[in-house]
């Protein structure tokens, strides 16, 4: 590992020297630096989906190290340090906002055909197309902790659209139960993961798992399907072997290193692969793998079905260290931080700025991008942090819409110290 | 991996060649011819073996399939399986029945032990809003090589005998569920025991150590009938792997010797868990408290067969498996559970109890005791393995490796 992670150093260290001039009569400019757009001009049509193993992305990044950890710069920025647009990112800072029309967008009202469902598991969930033809994915907040994974989800998505990431277009909505319909031939897994017809009883135990309104009503975030054909996630480390366009491995890409800051910021405990997703796009006749992140419904205090666990984002799930520690003192020694307290709002779930600390800050596991992160990889993203205004912060908590004011101000004000902190 | 990390460092190395940026005449040209050469060598993503059967245990969920909810399944063990029986499974059917109002359930089990079951449920689980469940299960158990080793606290370990116990049972249900973990029913069924000559044979049977006035019950074994009512609370925060909440159950049983007039008797069995939580449950105090106590009226006797026993992975884990069996028994555990990570908790307990008589004795004299630590695999939901080593004494410690939790 330590000899290949050095191949790749040295090369990539050569690389760094030739685009930046040093060797003698090789130019240190080209005409068109810095480039602003990564020209991304093969097509790539014949992208197959690449599933990923849950499991097997554990063991690899968490026990193996995928991706290594090799301490040279991010080799896909232009000269003057920041990241072209490309598949994968688009330079948006300064330039978002949102307005009450676009808080307004989602599903158009009226029935709701159900066209696809799951109902066992821990997070049940449906797809809908609405009255206009578009279709939705449909995410429920569990019942103790209502409003929870839903603002969770509204807000983390506006913030890392804002970043430049690519994310699907998430909307707070109203279910009504009495406008689902079901489709005509819309069929479900059962128990065994035998499909058969759907019956009004699925839409019930769906409901069942889910935070219900008062008046019987549901609140949701509508995900609507991302265009084009998805060709299942992409890893933190290497390249897809079948796109054309991916040069460059991903733990050295700048904007997959950088992650980690906007990670930390907003507590993205989950940035692994799973909750990513490509898909095949149409762009200027040819197609693209376009590369998004998706389900932010365990950031900030939540950890989608529950209030998030004290260890996220302060340990792995696995490390040796404080467990053989634990072990020997036969639980004596507590981690520190399963003593920091968080004030008691269920529709935020457990996030807090004190304890916080940016650069400690760790996902589930081990991330191969986030592990060659680099204080200018970090610096990168932290300025576009501080260059958040803050009545855009306050701007895009209320997007989500938490019924407690007191439990929103809070959010407001610890996104704020945390981005100090940043 | 090895192949992706090799392709990358390729193609940083292509990046870094002249051809890739001084022959070209801008940084676009250069960045695109590595992208024409990549598109030359274009090739499908291959994964390892390892990651293709993980992969094929997600997507396709063998063990789904090989024990579904609905239709024929083979699994691990067997409703019921006796504790030290060794490792077994059972095959069946099953099925939800009138779109899920009613079920059916039909298994036959064994072990390399010779323990085998058939048995056969049905029932009729969610009437009144899911608030009542009728059921009826009919079940033959044959159990070749069950322990005894006399009666009482002063029995001896060398007296270790074995004994066939075959119990066959048809029994009715009501079970009332108002909610909150709050359930009450009622059962009434008929059992037809029978005791002969154990089947292990590391050790005696137990006629050859024992007679009738010592294992009361072992000559004759008559049809019983039975009814019990029985109350339970369960607040367990998750009942595979509590860490906070309690389960509280009690239930009444009573048999009549439907053969002989000499064997009826009733039965009290209490079982109370607490789980006491510290450090967002990762320090927990886990208490139980079991006492099981028969009563006969004059002129009867509780068979030897019938009685609770003491000892084992779940009760007092310094001695073997259904160490002592009497009237009465008591026994209590207390265990210090701590996270090591979120797929380990350790544990240092102890346990007490004793067996007794007369449930008038049934006192805190004179325990029984034990202590030892405990390494519980888990999941959030579930324990799966765990290692239990106890010691009494100087005695040789025992090591318990089960896939259950303890309570």
């Amino acid at each position: 590992m330590r000899t290949r992670n050095l191949t790749i150093a040295l090369a990539l260290a050569g690389a760094l020297v030739r685009s930046g001039g040093a060797r003698a009569g090789g130019p240190r400019f080209f005409g068109d630096d810095p480039i602003a757009h990564d020209p991304e001009t093969q097509d790539a049509s014949r992208v197959q989906p690449t599933p990923i193993s849950q499991q097997f992305d554990f063991v690899e990044n968490a026990l193996l190290k995928a991706g290594g950890h090799t301490p040279v710069r991010a080799i896909n920025v232009n000269t003057v340090d920041d990241v072209p647009d490309s598949s994968w990112f688009t330079n948006r800072a300064g330039t978002a906002r949102w307005s009450a029309a676009d808080a307004a967008k989602g599903p158009a009202p009226g029935p709701w055909t159900i066209v696809g469902a799951k109902r066992e598991g821990v997070t049940p969930g449906m797809t809908i197309r609405d009255p206009g033809g578009a279709v939705y994915y449909i995410k429920f907040d569990p019942p103790s902790n209502p409003e929870m994974a839903s603002g969770a989800e509204i807000i983390s998505t506006k913030f890392f659209h804002a970043f430049g990431y690519h994310v699907p277009e998430n909307y707070l909505a109203t279910l009504q139960p009495a406008s689902l319909v079901i489709g005509a031939g819309t069929r479900i897994a059962d128990e065994d993961g035998r499909l058969r017809p759907m019956r009004p009883r699925d839409i019930e135990a769906v409901l069942a798992k889910a935070a219900r309104n008062a008046e019987g009503s549901y609140r949701v975030v509508a995900s609507k399907a991302l265009p084009g054909t998805p060709v299942e996630h992409f890893r933190y480390y290497g390249t897809r072997p079948d796109d054309p366009n991916d040069i460059y491995p991903h733990e050295h890409r700048r904007e997959l290193r950088g992650l980690v800051v906007f990670a930390a910021w907003l507590n993205h405990d989950d940035s692994r692969s799973i909750n990513t997703l490509d898909t095949v796009v149409s762009d200027g006749g040819r197609s693209l793998v376009r590369h998004h992140l998706i389900d932010f419904g365990s950031t900030l205090g939540s950890g989608s079905t529950q209030a998030q666990t004290t260890r996220a984002g302060n340990e792995y799930i696995w490390e040796s260290r404080p467990t053989l520690i634990t072990m020997l003192t036969l639980g004596f020694y507590v981690r520190p931080w399963v003593k920091v307290h968080y004030p008691d709002y269920p529709s935020i779930g457990r996030f807090e700025a004190n304890y916080f600390l940016p650069q400690a800050w760790k996902p589930e596991y081990r991330n191969p991008a986030f592990a060659n992160a680099r204080p200018d990889d970090r610096f990168w993203a932290a300025r576009i942090i501080a260059a958040f205004p803050d009545d855009a912060i306050r701007g895009i908590v209320q997007t989500a819409r938490l019924s407690n004011p007191r439990a929103s101000q809070y959010l407001v004000e610890t996104l704020l110290a945390r981005k100090s902190k940043v | 991996m090895l192949r992706r990390t090799a392709r990358a460092a390729a193609f940083a190395v292509a990046l870094a060649s002249p051809a890739a940026t001084d022959a070209q005449d801008s940084r676009t040209a250069s960045i695109e011819k590595l992208r024409d050469e990549k598109a030359a060598a274009l090739q499908p993503y291959q994964p390892g073996t390892i990651e293709r059967a993980l992969l094929f245990i997600e997507r396709d969920d063998p063990l789904r399939k090989i024990a579904p909810r609905n239709g024929v399944f083979v699994q691990y063990g067997y409703t019921g399986k006796p504790v030290g029986s060794g490792i077994g499974a059972s095959v069946g059917y099953r099925r939800d029945l009138f779109d899920g109002r009613a079920r059916v359930v039909a298994e036959t089990g064994a072990t390399w032990r010779h323990y085998r079951v058939v048995r056969a449920d049905f029932s009729v689980p969610s009437l009144a809003g899911g608030r009542l469940e009728l059921g009826v299960e009919g079940i033959d158990r044959h159990d070749p090589e069950e322990d005894f080793y006399g009666l009482g606290a002063d029995s001896l370990e060398a007296n270790r005998v074995s004994f066939l116990f075959d119990r066959r049972d048809v029994q009715g249900r009501a079970v009332v569920k108002p909610g909150r973990g709050l359930q009450a029913g009622v059962r009434v069924g008929r059992a037809a025991a029978s005791v002969s000559a154990g089947r292990d044979s590391r050790f005696p049977s137990i006629e050859e150590r024992f007679s009738d006035p010592d294992a009361p019950g072992l000559g004759q074994q008559p049809d019983f009938s039975y009814r019990d009512l029985f109350a339970l609370l369960d607040r367990r925060d998750q009942p595979g792997n509590p860490r906070a909440g309690g389960y509280y159950r009690i239930m009444w049983r009573g048999y009549s010797d439907l053969d002989y007039t000499r064997y009826s008797f009733h039965l009290v069995d209490a079982d109370l868990q607490h789980f006491f939580p510290i450090f967002d449950k990762k320090r927990v105090f886990a208490l139980r408290g079991r006492i099981v106590t028969t009563g006969a009226d004059a002129g009867q006797i509780v068979p030897f067969y019938f009685r609770p026993t003491l000892g084992g992975s779940d009760s007092l884990r310094s001695v073997r498996d259904f160490r002592f069996r009497d009237n009465n028994t008591l026994a209590m555990n207390v265990e210090y559970r701590w996270e090591a990570f979120s797929g380990l908790d350790m544990a240092l307990f102890t346990d007490v109890g004793k067996v007794a008589s007369r449930s008038a004795d049934l006192d805190f004299s004179d325990l029984e005791h034990g202590y030892g630590i405990g390494f519980r695999f888990n999941t959030f939901r579930s324990v799966f393995p765990r290692l239990d080593v106890a010691v009494a004494g100087l005695e040789t410690p025992r090591l318990f490796i089960k896939f259950n939790k303890v309570f």
